[in-house]
């Protein structure tokens, strides 16, 4: 074979010197290749966006719902059921969420706003392992109660309550000062805590920067006085009612979702700032944690007419968002499972602590899924949750399989137009061929050389035909920015060109012009030499 | 001599015919181009091969040359068997054994005199002062000055010249020539002539020609006519010495 480096300078040479040849064949390469990487690049964007609705790696275990005598009836999930699971072969890991088992109530600020909302039956809690999205996340979801050897765990005074905390008014007070500010995620410059829950049904969701930094209208009854968060680190410690000790707030982490939905419903509908998942970034990043703190009022609810599933006398735990995880609760928020398994304890008994509501199951191959769902109905009395994710993620897959097929059938389309152009070549350049036969050429170095311009070809056309993609795509990007209208999860960019992409794009259309031009080269070898040089 | 007639039997000739037999087509068609061609070509000989049109002698120059096969008999360029060798062994003795000049040139005409000349390097592994033997091979015909031009800028006998300086870039100790003046004027046919002459006197290659000029087979050593692809006729030094020669 001839040497590499001469094999390249001639290839280069013969591309240079023909380029309306190179241009009719590389053509359809472009195109089938800028519509290949366009096409991916668009779903993988597509299921990135799914993934960040719908974790579609893993699925959801329940229990049919079941009713007697307007009883529940449903089979129990525990941790026995957790472990028969996780024997299963096909299984990699299972994690239990455990709901609230009853209502809670939070209030926070943000961005000025004072918000009031429901958390009982919008929250979850789940093994802290499993939610490890980011560095921040890592750090902070985790059970801050089981660190008894905490330094900032010391006695504190926990501030006055402030009846305008309470969801429910007592009767005749006044409304609330425009003014005062309300616990949360405000950006007081010296965060306090909020007033001390209130023994009975006023008892609930606090507030503490306002307290701290604006003080309350002049012969105001109700106003309390002025307090700081005494607790060491005020951004992640408040002083807690009940234990009158410093202790870390309850991290929690948001779902795109919920983000999402206060976007599109709720920011719009009361004048609230956008809050995309980067701005939630942004806040804690700059602002600290204390951005996006709030109070949770354990037995208490923001729904007219209180609760009734418990007796226990509501407290007020302070809680802050740590992140947006994809493991979290799609709608409502997801603490580590421990502080439910013990709030659940504390008002509804230890049968709520350990009756989780769902399983999550990762598999060790989706392909499994079929087996191990039909394992889970005849033997388990159990079923995959409805996943509207699996449906979207077989949408997505089909399409993407639709738009690989338009761009293999252009490539298909480019190979025999390449093939044919060579056809062309070899016959045009028979003499050429049969003088590098005469002074040394073999088969082989005759079949390499026109192979060889086929793949430089292949590698240029295929970097256009990147460069396409991505010149119509960064254009796309640019006009939907400007003319297409906000809606839920509407991404910045349409588009993920991932490196497996690129190099997958440049690898095919190398291979298709290799592909296209393997019979002319092979033609080209396997010319007789003497017949070739006897063209005139 | 009708009989595939061989001069001499020396102890290892540069060539060595046996019963060379060459066709194309087939069926009614085939045409029957060599007819048991035999003869040997000694080291240092000047061989000029004649006849007719169709007569089978640049057949005969490219099966030497391993461009061509026969369909039977035995063929031995420079000690190797070119029937048995494969193409990777036939395709290094042309590259560094044997030098082709044509009629037509056979330039590439989107190269320089000087790659055009170099062009045989490619092919090998051999990457020593590339340049430099090219250079002295185009002096040695006399176009220093031509490196950088192109051979659309060159007369006829200019691009024989680069031919002959691309077929002399790897030393070959054989240098076989299909009609080399049949597209020149008379003139610069002479000087070619004059060149091969000289090449063959003073570095001792072996030339074999193929021409139906009666001023290149006069300047042979030894003179093979061919017809019907066959040898008809053969001559020997003495005979040209004396002026002879045939037509």
């Amino acid at each position: 074979m001839m040497p590499l480096n001469n094999l390249g300078k001639l290839v280069i040479s013969n591309t240079l010197r023909s380029p309306r040849h190179f241009i009719l064949s590389a053509f359809g390469i472009v195109i089938g290749i800028g519509a290949f990487v366009l096409f991916l690049a668009l779903t993988q964007k597509a299921g990135s966006v799914l993934e960040k609705v719908f974790p579609v790696e893993e699925v959801k275990v329940v229990a049919p719902s079941v009713s007697l005598l307007g009883k529940d009836a449903s089979k129990r999930l525990d941790k026995v059921t957790v472990n028969t699971i996780l024997a299963r072969p096909e299984v990699k890991s299972a994690v239990p969420r455990l709901n609230l088992a009853f209502p809670a109530a939070g209030r926070g600020e943000f961005e000025g706003s004072d918000l009031k909302f429901e958390v009982g039956g919008f929250a979850d809690g789940v093994d802290p392992n499993f939610v490890r999205d980011d560095d921040r996340i890592k750090e902070l979801f985790k059970d801050w109660d089981a660190e008894q050897t905490d330094p900032n765990r010391i006695a504190c005074v926990p501030p006055p309550h402030d009846p305008y905390d309470d969801v429910r008014h007592p009767p005749g007070a006044p409304p609330k000062p425009k003014q005062q500010r309300a616990s949360g995620w405000g950006d007081s410059p010296a965060p306090s805590t909020p007033p001390a829950g209130s023994a009975g049904s006023d008892a609930g969701s606090g507030s503490d920067a306002g307290s701290a930094s604006t003080p309350p209208p002049a012969g105001d009854p109700a106003a309390p006085a002025k307090y700081y968060n005494p607790c060491p680190n005020p951004d992640r410690y408040y002083c807690d009612d009940t234990e009158r000790m410093c202790k870390h707030r309850v991290p929690v982490v948001l779902s795109a979702t919920v983000v999402e939905l206060y976007n599109n419903q709720f920011a719009k509908s009361h004048g609230m700032p956008m809050a995309d998942q980067d701005l939630v970034n942004l806040l804690i990043q700059t602002r600290g944690l204390s951005a996006m703190r709030f109070s949770i009022g354990l037995g208490n609810t923001t729904i007219s007419g209180g609760s009734r599933v418990t007796n226990k006398r509501p407290r007020r735990i302070e809680a802050v968002i740590v992140g947006v995880s994809k493991r979290a609760m799609p709608v409502g928020v997801t603490v580590p499972i421990q502080y439910v398994e013990r709030w659940n304890k504390e008002y509804m008994g230890p049968e709520a602590a350990a009756a989780y509501s769902a399983i999550i199951v990762t598999l060790k191959d989706q392909k499994m899924l079929a087996p191990f769902s039909q394992w889970l109905v005849d033997e388990q009395g159990l079923r995959l949750d409805d996943n509207l994710g699996e449906r979207f993620a077989t949408v997505i897959f089909v399409i993407r399989l639709l738009f690989l097929i338009i761009s293999v059938a252009i490539l298909v389309i480019a190979v025999i137009n390449i093939g044919h152009n060579f056809f062309i070549q070899v016959s045009e350049r028979r003499r050429e061929i049969g003088i590098m036969r005469a002074v040394g050429a073999t088969e082989g170095d005759v079949q390499l050389i026109v192979l060889g311009e086929a793949a430089v070809i292949g590698i240029v056309g295929g970097l256009l035909g990147i460069g396409l993609a991505l010149g119509i795509g960064t254009a796309w990007n640019a006009y939907a920015d400007a003319n297409i209208p906000r809606f839920p999860f509407k991404p910045a960019s349409w588009f993920e060109f991932k490196t497996w992409i690129w190099g997958s794009a440049l690898g095919f259309s190398t291979l298709f012009c290799i592909l296209g031009g393997y019979l002319p080269a092979r033609r080209a070898a396997k010319m007789e030499p003497a017949q070739a040089l006897a063209q005139n | 001599m009708r009989d595939g007639n061989v001069r001499g039997v020396a102890a290892s000739p540069v060539v060595r015919l046996r019963d060379v037999t060459k066709s194309y087509g087939a069926g009614a068609a085939k045409t029957q181009v060599l007819r048991g061609v035999s003869f040997d070509v000694e080291p240092g000989e000047f061989l000029a091969l004649v006849g007719q049109s169709g007569s089978g002698k640049s057949t005969l120059l490219n099966i030497i040359g391993g461009l061509d096969k026969p369909d039977a008999g035995e063929v031995e360029v420079l000690g190797i068997d070119t029937m048995k060798a494969g193409d990777a062994r036939r395709a290094k003795l042309r590259n560094q054994s044997i030098g082709f000049v044509f009629q037509a040139f056979n330039l590439m005409d989107h190269l320089t005199c000087l790659h055009n000349v170099t062009i045989p390097a490619s092919f090998s592994h051999d990457a020593k002062d590339v340049i430099g033997r090219g250079r002295e091979a185009l002096r040695r015909v006399g176009l220093s000055d031509f490196a950088q031009r192109y051979p659309s800028e060159l007369s006829g006998g200019q691009k024989q010249r680069v031919a002959i300086a691309r077929a002399l870039f790897g030393a070959p100790s054989l240098l076989l020539c299909d009609e080399p003046t049949g597209n020149l004027d008379s003139e610069t046919g002479k000087e070619v002539i004059d060149f091969f002459r000289e090449l063959n006197a003073k570095d001792s290659v072996t030339l074999i020609i193929v021409t139906h000029e009666r001023r290149v087979s006069s300047v042979a050593k030894r003179v093979i006519a061919m017809r019907d692809g066959m040898i008809v006729e053969t001559s020997d030094e003495a005979l040209h010495a004396a002026g002879g020669g045939p037509a």
